[in-house]
Formats: structure tokens, C-alpha cells, sequence
């Protein structure tokens, strides 16, 4: 075994997360094999996913090698962390030393566990924790150096999830002191993440020393990396240089950056499709920065007028820099030529400098003339609307600069001109100019700032939509779609008017196709509102497919877990009817159901099944879901409901392994409501292909009983004479077990009791019987001989009696009678002779011979006590012979009034008090009836049966016209009962006594309380909980009242779809919707 | 001799100068397409009474074919102006034109499909019968017809409004679970206002819902999908969950149910 748990180890790649390389104390030559097996445990972990079976091994080692229990502890709590169970990981943590690397490795996987399972806060407190005891130091061992650079690392990615960018470039500076210098790509990679980081958290400040700090940290990182080489990094570092540039406010600067590299980030980009990392690439990052550049100015465009011309003067502002440094390079380059000349006269010597003097003067010409149409725009912008005081002074020392500027220039020593360079000569490109124009368009006429604006959006949306359909499911691509979101708002606001996409051939699609996958992003994440809106954007497009099929799917979750019940109906509708017999579709409503299923919401979870029954018959699961649901009803007895569903599963998944269960739960189902027609039907069928085994053998049993019940002895017999067969070979196909062997010989002693009882049932009056009623005897005899110690041998002797007494052997019938008094005399029937004669009688069919026995009981009823008179009355109720039951009680209580010692009369007189009444009653004398009830509930005011006798009194006294009494006799029952079974019954009750007393408000205010405060999954209260909800409906119905009716018609038809008066129940419920919109009143 | 050649291979009876009871029309480049996918064209092509197809061929000798042989021919022109006359919603001229060409050209193939709009426009003027009628002869007649996303909505509509429910239903049923998306959207609304007029307030609602949330690409049927959608929710005292779908309908100015919804909300507001 272990030779084969190393082969296997051996066999798998493993990770070693935790526990390196150390060699336990006292350890042996065995060493190497013992690291292989925690090796192993940690792969049965982290690779194959088997915690329970690492937990074994441990078991192993841990008995052979006590000491090693630290180390075993840390996979046990790896294995607690796989399996979620975080509580009893910190338990098992608690054990190990806090300061050992153990429990350190153990604490770190805590938390990465913890973040698995979304808990951030467990998480950032471990591991802040962690960093906190090692604040300064720096591991020299590599183990641990990596250990914690890994850790460093992973913290950093979780505080830049929690949106703690600073934090987390922080813990950079950590990392890479622990860097060697072999880890030149991994140093790369870490500076431009922290780059990226840093200006994350840059742009969440205001301007200021700290914001610039990190800023100019981002941008050395970036520098640092894009010199460094042409890969992944070298892209994402262009972007984040463009990103510093923005945020120091050079716009222009940051798009002719990423437009000069745009190229090569393209190429990067192909290479990283290529290799499938296109969600790192950096082409993404630049297009998107692009899309926000445009975004931004067209904002601006269209801001308030503050804001505008606020952005206007820094635009202004900087064409006025741009001005001077051309002026500044004009008059060092002058002053240059100047000094030549100067010197070439000192030297008395020859120079010419380039250009003709008409050249040579142009510069000065064409910047006066520039720096004057400067001056112009600003006037003209003061003299149109003006600016706003909150400017005014910035606009006046803009205004004094540019006249400041002209004035030097004009006043500049000219004579020498300068030499003419294309840089000196302001062209239509100039920087000034074009920020000059930038600055007008931000107070330009709305009208014209809105054209601009709108041409900035339409490029801002070219671009990111660039990004959202080409990265699909990367962050670029969620970040672009929110950002399509508002733009489109934001031209609507502005021009009233939706934006509509053109898109390519497959265009339109394939943005689609994006948004849904952002719709199964934000499910996964549990956002559900947000997910609905992404699907149903996303489906608006593309309507039908795989990928829409898996967002309806979800959208059906979405609308569960949001509540919005009518969106869910309304989905699934769609869902089964439209997409039905498609897999995908159907594991959505098994998904959906099993969330209501385990909320216990029956009326959903069984609209979801319907449809998924309805829409997906073929689906694999569909069995097991009509057995489940027929299963519900079985459990709370409700096998009428019950065998709805095990119909269905028969008549059409023949062949699955729930057929035959379903075949023997029906039969079973009729059996139990002593529906043995139906019974034997269901056995039958399953009899007919079932495999031998105990399951057969009862339902065998079950179907020979159920004849029997019929009166059908013929069929029982054979059927009992069939099973005994079967089961008569113990070594044979139906002792499978020794369990198996014994539930087999009991079912084996009731047939072959009954083979008799049959046998003698079957035989014919008088000599025509006679040889049939020989060999009940014979057999039953065989019986008592062959099962002397069966629960059955009693009776068995009871029947030979019987029999003989019918035979009119009676001295036999005596000794039989006498052997079962010796045998059996613990026995009911051993120990009353004539009541088991009387019984045997009953039960064999032979009535009125029973009441001749009963008669002569009568006869001499001195010498029977009350009880047994009371016992033979029961027997003959039982049987309907009320007329006979009814003597006997009444021979009972006289027997009491005699009062024989050792009698003790409380017991049997209300017993024969209660029975009489029930006689009586239903041998419609209710006013006797009431007379033995009352006097029951007068003498015996704490009996058992005091709810009992007063139910019973109610009917008796409301056969007897008493209906005011009725009521005042259930009033002690809503007095004293505490049991809801009993005061469902007694509401019920009333109700119908009000309904006679013609109290239709009081009726229908009592079957409303049934509905509004009973339970109606306890079987006890079922039966009443569905007369109130049907007597509601119809009352509420005759009331008018429409609303009720819906509802109260709604909940039969989902409690009892399938039960008598469900369809008028539903015709109901049709007419009062219609009614309820129209104001017509009931009839 | 190439098309002799063929018409003696095919089925055809060759007769010269047979003079016998015809229907027909001259019909600019008739072809005539054999069962096995062969093409015979020829100058005129005419249909007797029996549904025989003749064609003359260009040199002037004549081949018939059976009944239902398949022809090509260039569209009536007829045609052409009985389409622009349903576009200008000039119904009754359209029939009339169609009419022509259905007698025309009985059993040369544009009968079938004049009979196809003919039953169209009936439906757009509400006679049911004779829509169902028109429809069920040009499906009749072709195959392919059956199929036809216009004639299976221009017949449900039919059904509908003669309250044939034994054909409609199971029409409705095929057409939402199996058919276009157009032909679903169709048949939902159709079946909803069908489930409304039964009482069966529940399930109207649903069909409506469903086609304003998830056929939004079926312009021509979400307004009425829309509006009748907030009619039932706000019938039913549901007047916030309304609002979704007046202001949905309210989108589309140009359809009657886009009018009536900004006029409801106009009036709530």
C-alpha cells in the first residue's frame, strides 16, 4: 500500500506550497520517503482536489510518526482551507506555535482562502498583520525570501483590488530588495506595475506636492522600463508615459506619444493574441487612453461656462508660453548672428550670414504679426461676451504678458535681422496657434462648441469601441463599455438624440457578445441588478446562440435572486417554450429550481420544474425530478399527489432506473388509501419486471393482499402460493443478504398463513366446500407447526376453530380453542376463547354466525366481563354491524352497572360510551346518540376522548336539529385545545354549522382562519386545509369578492393541482380575473 | 437538337400543330426545369386547362410537361405595380392587379405567388376568409410557400380573427417554439391577444412581456407588444410595472401603439 501511494506520488507533479524541504527531528533514512508522502498529501490537495483522502495520510503518518505533528497539522489545515472550512482551520492553527514558519504558512493560505471566498476584510487583516511583524527585516535564506516576496506580491494585488493603489505600490518597494540578478524580467514587470499604481493613486489626489511626488516616481519607473527593451513591458510603460503626461496636463504631448508608438503596440498586441495574453496587451491601453482624451474635451466643450473658460485660459496660457519660447529662440539665435558680426568687425574681418536681409527679417516680421493676432483674439474674446470676474485676473495677466511680449519684440535691436531657420517662422502648426484656437473654442458659440464636442465623442467612441469588442472579458473591455455608457448619455443630454451604432458585417454581434460576457462577470460577482441590464442590452443584439443561450440562463438566476418573480415566469416561459430540448437551457431551470427547492418555496420551485418537465422531457434529469417531486408528496402523505408524478415518470421514462420505484411506490400509494383496485394494478405492472429481491417479495405480498381485501381470494391464493414459491429457496435469487433473508421469512410466514385463510375463504357453502375447508385446516395446522412461534399462530389456531365450528365440529373447534389457551396464553385470542372465536368468525366473513355467538354471549352475559363485551361490539363496528356493536356496548354498561371487582370501570365505560355514540349515530339515531355522548362528557369531564366526544356530540346534535347546542359543545374545544390538528378540525366543523345556521360571513371568516394559520403540509390537517381553501373560494366567489377568490384559487390549484374540484376551482379563478377588471358582481 | 435531345430523355410528348383547350400567357424567357435539375428554355410557355405546361421553343416546336413542372420566367409586370400598390396601402387595386395574374398564370408559378399577396392583402383589410383562403391555395401549390415567414404570419392573423382555434393554435405553437424570430414575435402577440380575450389574463401578459423584453429586433411587432403589455400590468393594478413598457411603446412614434403609449403617459404624468 505505501509502495503504491509512493509509485503513485512519484507518478504526479506536485506543489510544495508550505512545508519545504525540512527534515523532521529524529528522522531516519526514511526521510526522502516521508517528504514524498507530505508532497503527495499537498497534490491530493491543491491538484487532484482530494482533501479527505491528504487527511488520511496524515492519519497514517501521525501514528507512525508522532512528532511530526506540526507539520502534518499544516496540510490537515490545508485541507480545511480547500474545503472552505476556514473556522476550523484557524482552530488548527491555534495549536501551532504563532511565531513558527508553520503557522505562518498556515495563516497566509488561511487568507488566501479567505479571498477566494470573497471575505477581503479577513483577508488584508492577515496579511497586514503578517507584514507588520516583519517590517524591517530582510530574509536571507532564498526559501524564505521567495516565501515572502511571493506573499508581498499577492498582498499588493489584493489591496489594488480593495482600491488601495498606494498601499499597494507600496508594498512593491518591499519586493525589490528581494530581487536578484537574475530576476531582471521580473524587475521590469514590478517597476511598471508599481508605475501603474502610483498614478492610480495620483489621479485620486489634488494638486500638490505629494500628487507630483508620485507622479514623478511613475514616470522615472516608466522610463526606466521603456529604455530597458521591446516587450510586453516596454507597451505598457508607453501607456503609462502617455498617462503621466495627461495628468501633468500635456494632452498633445501624451497623443503624440502613443500615435508615434502606436505601431509597434499593435505589432505587441498581435503577438499577444497570438500567445492568448491579449488581455495584457498595451495597444488595449493606449486606445483606450485615446477614447479618454476625446471624451475629456468634448466635455469640456460642453461644460458650464466656469469650467470652460477656465480651460480656456490654460490653453490660452500655454499658447502664450509657446509664444514666448518661439521669441526667446528668435532673439538667442539674433543675438548669436549680432555677436558674429560684432566679432568679425573686431577682427576686421569678412562675414556673411545666411539669408537675403529681406529674409532675415521675416522672423521678427512674422512673429510680431502672430503675437498681435494673439493679442486681437483676446480682445475680440473681451469685447464678445466677456469673461467671468472669477477670471477676470487671470485673464489680465495674460493679457499684460502677451502685450509685454510684443512690446520686447518690437523694441529688439533688429538691424542685423537673423538667420532665417523653419523653427523661427510661426507656420499654421504652431504650437501657440493651435493652443490659441483650442483656448477660442472653449467660449466659441455653443453652437460651435457642440459641433467640436460631438466630433470629439463620435473619435472617443471609435475608440473604445475599438477596445470593447476587440478585449472582450479583460478590464479594458468593461472599462470601455462604462464609458460608451455615459458618452451615449451625454449626447442624448446634448442633442436630445440616441446614438446609434453603425457596425460592421458581424459587428453588432460581436459587441454583443462583450456585453454578455460583462453580464457574466457581474453575476459572478453577485451584482445582479447591473447583470440584468447587461443581458438584456446584450441580447437586444443577439438574440439567439450559445453564448445568449448561457445569459438567459442567468438572467432566469438574476431574477430569482432579485425577487422580480414576474420577470422570472415571464423568462422561463420563453426559455422552455423557445429554446426547449436545448442542454444548456434545461441546467438553467434545474439551477434555478434547486434555489427555491432548498428556500422550501414550493409554488416556484414547482412552476420551474413544470416548465423544465414541459419544455426538456427528454433531458436526462427529467426523471429524477418527477420522482423527486413525487417523493415530496409521499413524505408528507399526500399520495394522491404522489402518484401524479409517478404516472408520469411510468408512462414516459420507461426506461430509467426510477421506472420500476416509481411502478411500486404507485402500487404502494393505492395500497396505503385502500385503493386496492388500483393497488393491484401498480404491483402488477412492477411485478411484471422487477428483479427478485425483498423489494419483489413485499410487493408480491402487497398484491396478494390487496386481492384479498377485494374479496378476490382466487387471486390471492395465487398469488400467495406464487410468493411462498420464491421464497420457500432461502439459497435462492431473493436472499441476497442476510437482512435480506430474514425481511424474506417474514414475508414468507404472512403467505403462507394466508395460502390457508384463502384456501378456506375460497371454499363453497355447506358440502360443495367441504374439501376446500379441510385443507384450509390442514394447512393452517402445517402452519402453527411449521411457525409455533409467529405472531400469526394465534390466529391461525383462532381460524382452524373457526372453520370447525362452521363445519359443526365443534368439540374440535373446543380442543383447538383449548390448545390455543395452553399454547398461546399470553395471546389476546388465548386468553378470551369466545371473543376469539367471535373474532375468527368476523374476519373469515361469517357474520351472522358471529352474531349467534355474540347472541349467546348475550345469553349468558353474567359470565363476560364488560371489557370483552365492549371488544366484541368494536369488532362488529369495525365491520359496519352497528346494530349488533350497538348491543353489545349496551350489554357492556350494564355488566358496569352490575360492577364486577377488578373491573376498573372508568377505562371501559367511556371506551363503551364513546362506541355507543358512534353506533348510534350511525344508525341515525342521533338523539340516543347524544344521550350516551353528553353522559360521557358529564361523568368523565378529563377522559381522552374529550375533543372526541365533542366532535361526535356536535354531529349528533346537529343531526337532532340542536344546532345552538352543536356550537356551544365545540366552543369547549377551541377552549381547551392546544393542538392546531384539533382545532383545524373543530374550526372546520363550526364552519359547517354556521353554513347551516345560514352564517355565511361566520363560514367563511372560520375556513379562512384554516387557511390563513394551518399548516397544510401536516398530513392530519391536509384533508381540512383543502375543504377551506375550496369553501373559501366558492364563498368569496358568491360574495363577489373577486381578489379573494384569485387568491385563494391560487393556492388550491398550486396545493392540489391535481384534486377533485381543482378545475372548477380554476374556472373560478378565470371568471373573477375577468370580473375583478370589469366590476360585475357574483350569482 | 440539344433540346430535342432532352425533351425526348424527359417525359415530354412532342406534338406538332396540337391544337387543344389552353390557358396561357407569352412569357418573356420561359425555362423550364425538369425534375433531375435540367433547364429547357424556351420562347413562349403556355398552361392548358389540365395544368400542362407547353413551351415553345425558340425555333417554334412544342414540348408539354406535366402539371406542377416547374417554370421560370421573368416577373409579370403586373407584379411589380400590384407590390407598389400594397406598399401605398391601396389594397383593393393591389387584388385587382394580382387577380390578372393569377388567372394568367395559373399553373406557370406566379399564380401561386400573386395568390401568396393576394391573401396578404386581404388580411391587412381584415377578410379573414378570403386571406385564409388565398394563403392556404399558394401553400398549396408550393412547398416552399409553406414555409414563408409572410404568409405564416398573414394566416395566423386570419385564424385569429375568425377564431379558428383548432388550426391556429397548433399554428402559434410551430411558430414560437420552431420558426423565425419575426414569425414568434408574430405568433406571441397573436396568442396573447388571444389568451386576453379568453380570460386567460396571465397568460396574455406573459406573451406580450416576453416580446417587448426579448424580440426587440421585431420592430414591426414590439409596440403593440409594449403597449399592451402596460395595459395588462396596469388592468391588473400593477401601474409602476406599466410604465416600463408605455414608455418602451413610446419609442416608436410612428406606430399607433407608440401614440396611444406617450398619450397614456402624458396623461399620467
Amino acid at each position: 500500500m505505501r509502495r503504491g501511494l509512493l509509485l503513485l506520488s512519484l507518478a504526479i507533479v506536485l506543489a510544495v506550497p508550505l512545508h519545504g524541504q525540512q527534515a523532521p527531528a529524529g528522522s531516519s533514512i526514511a526521510d526522502p520517503l516521508l517528504e514524498r508522502e507530505f508532497e503527495f498529501a499537498s497534490g491530493l490537495i491543491h491538484k487532484l482536489k482530494m482533501p479527505d483522502l491528504a487527511e488520511r495520510v496524515m492519519d497514517r503518518i501521525e501514528m507512525e510518526y508522532p512528532t511530526l505533528r506540526e507539520r502534518t497539522t499544516v496540510v490537515r489545515a490545508e485541507a480545511m482551507i480547500e474545503r472552505r472550512r476556514f473556522r476550523q482551520a484557524e482552530e488548527l492553527l491555534a495549536t501551532v506555535p504563532k511565531d513558527s514558519p508553520k503557522a505562518q504558512a498556515i495563516l497566509l493560505a488561511l487568507a488566501d482562502g479567505y479571498f477566494m471566498a470573497g471575505e477581503r476584510e479577513k483577508t488584508r487583516a492577515i496579511y497586514a498583520d503578517f507584514f507588520n511583524r516583519h517590517t524591517n527585516a530582510v530574509p536571507t535564506d532564498p526559501d524564505v525570501r521567495r516565501f515572502f516576496r511571493d506573499a508581498a506580491y499577492k498582498f499588493s494585488q489584493m489591496l489594488a483590488m480593495a482600491n488601495d493603489p498606494l498601499a499597494a505600490a507600496g508594498m512593491y518597494d518591499r519586493i525589490f530588495p528581494l530581487l536578484g540578478p537574475d530576476d531582471r524580467d521580473a524587475l521590469r514587470q514590478l517597476k511598471l506595475e508599481q508605475a501603474e499604481l502610483l498614478l492610480r493613486a495620483a489621479r485620486g489626489l489634488p494638486a500638490g506636492k505629494e500628487r507630483e511626488s508620485l507622479i514623478r516616481k511613475a514616470r522615472a519607473n516608466s522610463d526606466e522600463v521603456v529604455w530597458g527593451g521591446m516587450d510586453l513591458w516596454f507597451g505598457r510603460a508607453v501607456a503609462a508615459l502617455a498617462h503621466v503626461e495627461l495628468l501633468e496636463g500635456n494632452e498633445d504631448k501624451a497623443i503624440a506619444l502613443l500615435n508615434k508608438n502606436m505601431e509597434m503596440l499593435r505589432k505587441l498586441d498581435e503577438r499577444l493574441s497570438e500567445a492568448g495574453l491579449v488581455s495584457e496587451s498595451p495597444y488595449a491601453g493606449a486606445l483606450s487612453l485615446l477614447g479618454r482624451i476625446h471624451k475629456d474635451r468634448g466635455d469640456f466643450l460642453t461644460a458650464s461656462r466656469e469650467v470652460r473658460e477656465a480651460e480656456a485660459l490654460r490653453f490660452l496660457e500655454r499658447a502664450a508660453g509657446e509664444f514666448e519660447e518661439l521669441w526667446s529662440l528668435i532673439a538667442r539665435v539674433a543675438q548669436r548672428d549680432a555677436a558674429i558680426l560684432d566679432r568679425a568687425a573686431k577682427e576686421k574681418t569678412t562675414v556673411t550670414l545666411p539669408g537675403t536681409p529681406e529674409a532675415r527679417q521675416e522672423p521678427f516680421l512674422r512673429f510680431l504679426e502672430s503675437a498681435r493676432q494673439f493679442e486681437r483674439v483676446l480682445l475680440e474674446l473681451e469685447s464678445g461676451d466677456g469673461w467671468t470676474p472669477a477670471v477676470a485676473d487671470r485673464k489680465n495677466k495674460l493679457k499684460e504678458r502677451v502685450q509685454k511680449l510684443i512690446q520686447t519684440a518690437d523694441s529688439f535691436d533688429k538691424k542685423h535681422g537673423v538667420s532665417p531657420q523653419p523653427d523661427l517662422l510661426p507656420g499654421e502648426k504652431f504650437a501657440g496657434f493651435v493652443e490659441m484656437e483650442r483656448g477660442r473654442n472653449h467660449v466659441a458659440l455653443e453652437e460651435k462648441r457642440l459641433e467640436l464636442a460631438l466630433s470629439h465623442y463620435a473619435e472617443a467612441l471609435r475608440r473604445y469601441y475599438g477596445v470593447f469588442s476587440g478585449y472582450p472579458g479583460t478590464d479594458w473591455s468593461q472599462n470601455a463599455g462604462e464609458a460608451i455608457d455615459r458618452i451615449k448619455s451625454r449626447v442624448k443630454e446634448l442633442t436630445g438624440k440616441e446614438v446609434t451604432i453603425e457596425a460592421r458585417e458581424g459587428g453588432r454581434e460581436k459587441i454583443a457578445r462583450v456585453v454578455l460576457r460583462e453580464g457574466h462577470n457581474l453575476f459572478s460577482r453577485k451584482e445582479y441588478e447591473k447583470a440584468i441590464e447587461q443581458y438584456l442590452k446584450g441580447l437586444n443584439d443577439f438574440p439567439e446562440g450559445e453564448e445568449p443561450l448561457a445569459a438567459l440562463g442567468n438572467l432566469l438566476e438574476c431574477y430569482a435572486r432579485v425577487s422580480d418573480l414576474l420577470s422570472l415566469r415571464v423568462t422561463a416561459e420563453y426559455l422552455a417554450e423557445r429554446f426547449g430540448g436545448n442542454p444548456l437551457a434545461a441546467q438553467a431551470f434545474l439551477r434555478v429550481g434547486r434555489y427555491f427547492f432548498e428556500q422550501n418555496n414550493r409554488d416556484l420551485y414547482l412552476f420551474l420544474y413544470e416548465r423544465y418537465l414541459e419544455g426538456f422531457p427528454e433531458h436526462p434529469s427529467a426523471a429524477e425530478i418527477l420522482f423527486m417531486l413525487g417523493e415530496q408528496r409521499w413524505k408528507v402523505e399526500d399520495y394522491e399527489g404522489a402518484v401524479v408524478y409517478y404516472r408520469r415518470l411510468v408512462e414516459r421514462y420507461t426506461k430509467t432506473p426510477r421506472y420500476l420505484q416509481s411502478l411500486n411506490r404507485i402500487g404502494w400509494a393505492y395500497y396505503l388509501r385502500g385503493d386496492f383496485p388500483r393497488a393491484v394494478e401498480g404491483f402488477s405492472r412492477f411485478l411484471a419486471d422487477a428483479q427478485a429481491g425483498t423489494e419483489k417479495a413485499q410487493a408480491k405480498l402487497c398484491l396478494a393482499d390487496a386481492y384479498r381485501q377485494m374479496g378476490a381470494y382466487a387471486d390471492a391464493f395465487q398469488h400467495y402460493a406464487e410468493l411462498t414459491g420464491w421464497l420457500d429457496n432461502k439459497g435462492g435469487a431473493f436472499s441476497t443478504s442476510i437482512e435480506a433473508l430474514r425481511k424474506n421469512e417474514e414475508i414468507h410466514q404472512q403467505a403462507f398463513f394466508y395460502l390457508g385463510y384463502c384456501k378456506m375463504l375460497m371454499a363453497g357453502a355447506g358440502e360443495a366446500g367441504a374439501a376446500s375447508r379441510k385443507e384450509a385446516i390442514a394447512h393452517l395446522r402445517r402452519f402453527v407447526e411449521t411457525y409455533p412461534k409467529s405472531t400469526l399462530a394465534p390466529t391461525a389456531l383462532s381460524t382452524m376453530g373457526a372453520i370447525l365450528l362452521v363445519e359443526g365440529r365443534s368439540d374440535e373447534a373446543a380442543a383447538v380453542y383449548q390448545e390455543l389457551a395452553t399454547q398461546y396464553p399470553q395471546s389476546e385470542a388465548g386468553q378470551n376463547a369466545r371473543l376469539a372465536m367471535l373474532r375468527s368468525l368476523i374476519e373469515i366473513q361469517r357474520l351472522e354466525k358471529a352474531e349467534e355467538v355474540l347472541q349467546e354471549m348475550l345469553r349468558e352475559a353474567d359470565r363476560y366481563p364488560a371489557d370483552q363485551f365492549l371488544r366484541a361490539g368494536i369488532l362488529f363496528q369495525d365491520r359496519g354491524r352497528h346494530e349488533a356493536a350497538a348491543r353489545a356496548f349496551e350489554a357492556s354498561l350494564k355488566r358496569m352497572d352490575a360492577l364486577t371487582e377488578g373491573v376498573r370501570r372508568g377505562d371501559v365505560e367511556q371506551r363503551v360510551l364513546m362506541a355507543l355514540g358512534q353506533s348510534r349515530l350511525a344508525l341515525n339515531r342521533p338523539a340516543e346518540a347524544a344521550e350516551a355522548l353528553r353522559r360521557l362528557i358529564e361523568e368523565y369531564p378529563r377522559s381522552p376522548f374529550f375533543f372526541e366526544a365533542r366532535f361526535l356530540l356536535g354531529r349528533a346534535l346537529r343531526g337532532a336539529g340542536s344546532l345552538k347546542e352543536a356550537t356551544e359543545v365545540l366552543r369547549d374545544v377551541f377552549l381547551r385545545a392546544t393542538d392546531q390538528r384539533l382545532i383545524t378540525r373543530a374550526t372546520t366543523e363550526l364552519a359547517e354549522l354556521q353554513l347551516a345556521q345560514g352564517d355565511r360571513d361566520g363560514a367563511l371568516a372560520s375556513y379562512q382562519r384554516i387557511v390563513l394559520l394551518s399548516k397544510p403540509d401536516d398530513p392530519v390537517i391536509r384533508p381540512f386545509y383543502q375543504k377551506a381553501l375550496y369553501e373559501s373560494v366558492r364563498l368569496f366567489r358568491e360574495g363577489g369578492r373577486w381578489d379573494d377568490v384569485v387568491e385563494n384559487a391560487n393556492r388550491f390549484t398550486s396545493e392540489f393541482p391535481h384534486a377533485g374540484g381543482a378545475e372548477e376551482v380554476r374556472r373560478w379563478r378565470s371568471e373573477a380575473i375577468l370580473r375583478r377588471t370589469t366590476g360585475g358582481s357574483g350569482s | 437538337m440539344r433540346v430535342r435531345r432532352l425533351a425526348a430523355q424527359a417525359f415530354a410528348v412532342f406534338a406538332l400543330g396540337l391544337e387543344g383547350a389552353w390557358e396561357g400567357v407569352w412569357a418573356g424567357n420561359p425555362i423550364v426545369v425538369l425534375p433531375d435539375g435540367r433547364r429547357v428554355e424556351g420562347r413562349e410557355v403556355r398552361a392548358a386547362a389540365d395544368g400542362t405546361i407547353i413551351l415553345i421553343l425558340p425555333e417554334g416546336a412544342r414540348l408539354e410537361y406535366p402539371k406542377g413542372t416547374r417554370v421560370i420566367m421573368d416577373e409579370p409586370v403586373a407584379m411589380g405595380q400590384a407590390l407598389e400598390r400594397m406598399r401605398k396601402k391601396e389594397y383593393d387595386e393591389a387584388i385587382r392587379l394580382l387577380q390578372g395574374i393569377v388567372e394568367q398564370y395559373r399553373f406557370l408559378g406566379w399564380d401561386l405567388k400573386a395568390l401568396k399577396y393576394m391573401g396578404l392583402c386581404h388580411v391587412e383589410i381584415g377578410r379573414w376568409d378570403e386571406a385564409i383562403r388565398n394563403l392556404d391555395a399558394a401553400s398549396e401549390g408550393a412547398a416552399d410557400l409553406t414555409s414563408d415567414e409572410a404568409m405564416r404570419v398573414g394566416l395566423a392573423r386570419s385564424l385569429a380573427g375568425l377564431g379558428r382555434r383548432d388550426r391556429l393554435d397548433p399554428l402559434l405553437d410551430e411558430m414560437v417554439r420552431k420558426g423565425t424570430r419575426r414569425e414568434a414575435a408574430a405568433a406571441q402577440v397573436i396568442r396573447g391577444r388571444v389568451r386576453l380575450e379568453n380570460g386567460d389574463i396571465e397568460g396574455g401578459l406573459f406573451d406580450f412581456m416576453r416580446t417587448a423584453r426579448f424580440f426587440r429586433e421585431v420592430r414591426e411587432w414590439v409596440p403593440e407588444a409594449a403597449w399592451r403589455a402596460g395595459e395588462t400590468l396596469e388592468r391588473m393594478g400593477k401601474p409602476e410595472q406599466s410604465l416600463e413598457f408605455y414608455r418602451q411603446a413610446g419609442q416608436y412614434p410612428e406606430s399607433e401603439f407608440g401614440v396611444r403609449a406617450k398619450t397614456r403617459l402624458e396623461k399620467g404624468s
